[in-house]
């Protein structure tokens, strides 16, 4: 990445390059510390949780909320009451899943 | 077969067929600007409380303030929880980016994709099993604390590399419209003022540059402002004692317990049940001038302080109690030891990362320091510790530790 090259938004070449660099060098003593601090056999459970919890959101939970905005919102002709409904589904979709966990941490 | 896979590909979405002005570039700068700032809060503290476990010489930590880690790690939790609604946000607002065409232009684009993808993989992972986590769920089939900690530097270095890479375009959609009004710019593309607005999205949700997506912008920023706000109104009180009254969806009342406190770990669960409440026990105090053992009535003999400390869990709940019992530099100076001696605590527990923990010489000399053998007044509860536990000042709870079998002084074995 050269700094000459990466102009953009008035924000000097030097700036992205420092931060993409110093990104690269922690994010490489985040795999030492993955080689050294972390034991070998939670590496598979750890890679399929950081897999799977992208598959869900993208896969599921993304797609779940993009539908539902088509569905409902796409019939909705007002545009203030689209965004109430925007803002409840948001806030309460949010608080649910917080629920959602508390209530399976009470049933154990 | 190909044909088959380019069928399939034709059928997915393209980053044109999302409309919604949800997905503006505008949008997308703010609630990253808030995440990234929960994003170095998490970061900062959560090294703090990795530093009190696993304490390096250049950067020691001292007692003082007492109230240090109880905010800290309260923090560290707080923001966890804000990062449920500003994550499921951040990705809400990119997620047409998922599906630009074509899926790879060169290898710095792949790279770039790969970078992204890790990040989201590694924050989304750092939110889920933290949130599990202090919901005490322990279901990962992985030690929660070290795997945090590993995955921690790779948030941080792929958010580092993140705004390198997307600086340009963060300036430009804070920079365009601060009122948020206008036309302007999605997801790195500029789109025209007055532009042609794909038709059918599938969120679409009309003209973009009008009053319209202006709407549809704040309306969205100010959602996620409320569902942040709510979320740690209703969870901070495992910490804040006002909001105690609201914390619905906190993991823990941290007056919920024996004695009013909250217990982490029971006796039973650490199985020392059978030898914490033998009445034989005798603490084991070793030092540089021998070994003694105190029996519980000894201990009550010697000099009795009162302390109120808070105990500060580092599942993010803590709560203040009035400990009462002997200064450990008394111990320290009985056994034959300085007063600002490091001393090696040793529990009953046979099993358990949390058996043993080491008090610094700095946190030794402190006058709140204890063996605490009483609570607000009473006998120490078998939850608590019965019949002896650590309390110091600015200490993480799993390092305060309960049914001390052994201590050692100034590194004598």
């Amino acid at each position: 990445m050269n700094g000459g090259e990466v102009a953009g938004g008035g924000v000097p070449g030097w700036v992205r390059v420092t931060l993409v660099t110093a990104g690269l060098v922690v994010l490489a003593f985040g795999a030492w510390t993955a080689l050294t601090w972390v034991p070998a056999r939670w590496w598979a459970p750890w890679a399929l949780w950081l897999a799977g919890g992208v598959a869900v959101h993208d896969g599921v939970l993304a797609p779940l909320i993009v539908v539902l905005g088509w569905v409902v919102l796409g019939r909705v002709r007002s545009p203030r009451l689209r965004e109430v409904l925007r803002g409840i589904v948001l806030v309460l979709g949010t608080l649910a899943l917080v629920a959602l966990v508390a209530v399976w941490a009470g049933a154990r | 077969m190909v044909s088959a896979a380019r069928r399939i590909l034709d059928r997915v979405p393209r980053p044109e067929d999302f409309t919604s002005a949800v997905h503006d570039e505008r949008v997308v700068a703010r609630v990253g600007v808030w995440f990234g700032a929960a994003i170095v809060i998490l970061f900062v503290t959560g090294l703090v409380s990795h530093l009190h476990q696993n304490p390096v010489w250049w950067l020691p930590f001292g007692p003082e303030p007492a109230w240090a880690y109880r905010v800290t790690q309260g923090l560290h939790v707080a923001a966890g929880f804000a990062c449920v609604p500003l994550l499921l946000a951040k990705l809400y607002a990119v997620y047409p980016r998922l599906f630009v065409r074509p899926v790879v232009t060169g290898w710095r684009h792949g790279l770039e994709r790969a970078s992204v993808g890790l990040l989201v993989a590694a924050t989304v992972f750092q939110v889920v099993t933290g949130v599990l986590n202090v919901f005490q769920l322990y279901v990962f089939g992985f030690g929660f604390t070290r795997v945090h900690y590993a995955t921690s530097w790779i948030v941080f270095g792929a958010v580092l590399v993140h705004v390198g890479v997307q600086l340009p375009a963060v300036v430009r959609g804070l920079a365009s419209g601060g009122d948020l009004s206008g036309s302007g710019v999605r997801g790195g593309h500029a789109v025209p003022r007055g532009g042609t607005v794909p038709q059918g999205g599938a969120d679409d949700v009309g003209p973009r540059g009008s009053d319209e997506a202006q709407t549809t912008r704040r309306g969205f920023l100010g959602a996620v402002a409320v569902a942040t706000l709510t979320l740690t109104a209703l969870t901070l009180g495992q910490t804040w004692r006002p909001l105690r009254p609201v914390a619905l969806l906190a993991p823990r009342d941290p007056e919920a317990g024996p004695q009013g406190l909250a217990v982490n770990k029971t006796a039973r669960g650490a199985g020392v049940v059978e030898a914490a409440t033998d009445p034989g026990w005798a603490l084991e105090l070793v030092g540089p001038g021998g070994a003694v053992r105190l029996s519980r009535d000894d201990l009550l003999a010697l000099d009795q302080h009162e302390a109120v400390l808070p105990i500060a869990c580092v599942e993010g709940w803590s709560a203040t109690a009035r400990w009462g019992g002997v200064r450990v530099r008394d111990l320290a100076a009985l056994a034959g030891g300085r007063p600002d001696d490091p001393v090696h605590v040793q529990s009953l527990q046979a099993r358990g990362s949390y058996r043993e923990s080491d008090l610094p010489g700095a946190y030794v000399a402190h006058e709140d320091t204890l063996l605490a053998l009483r609570l607000d007044g009473e006998d120490l509860a078998l939850d608590h510790g019965f019949p002896a536990r650590i309390i110091a000042p600015n200490r993480p709870g799993v390092l305060q530790t309960k049914w001390v079998a052994r201590l050692v002084v100034g590194g004598a074995a």
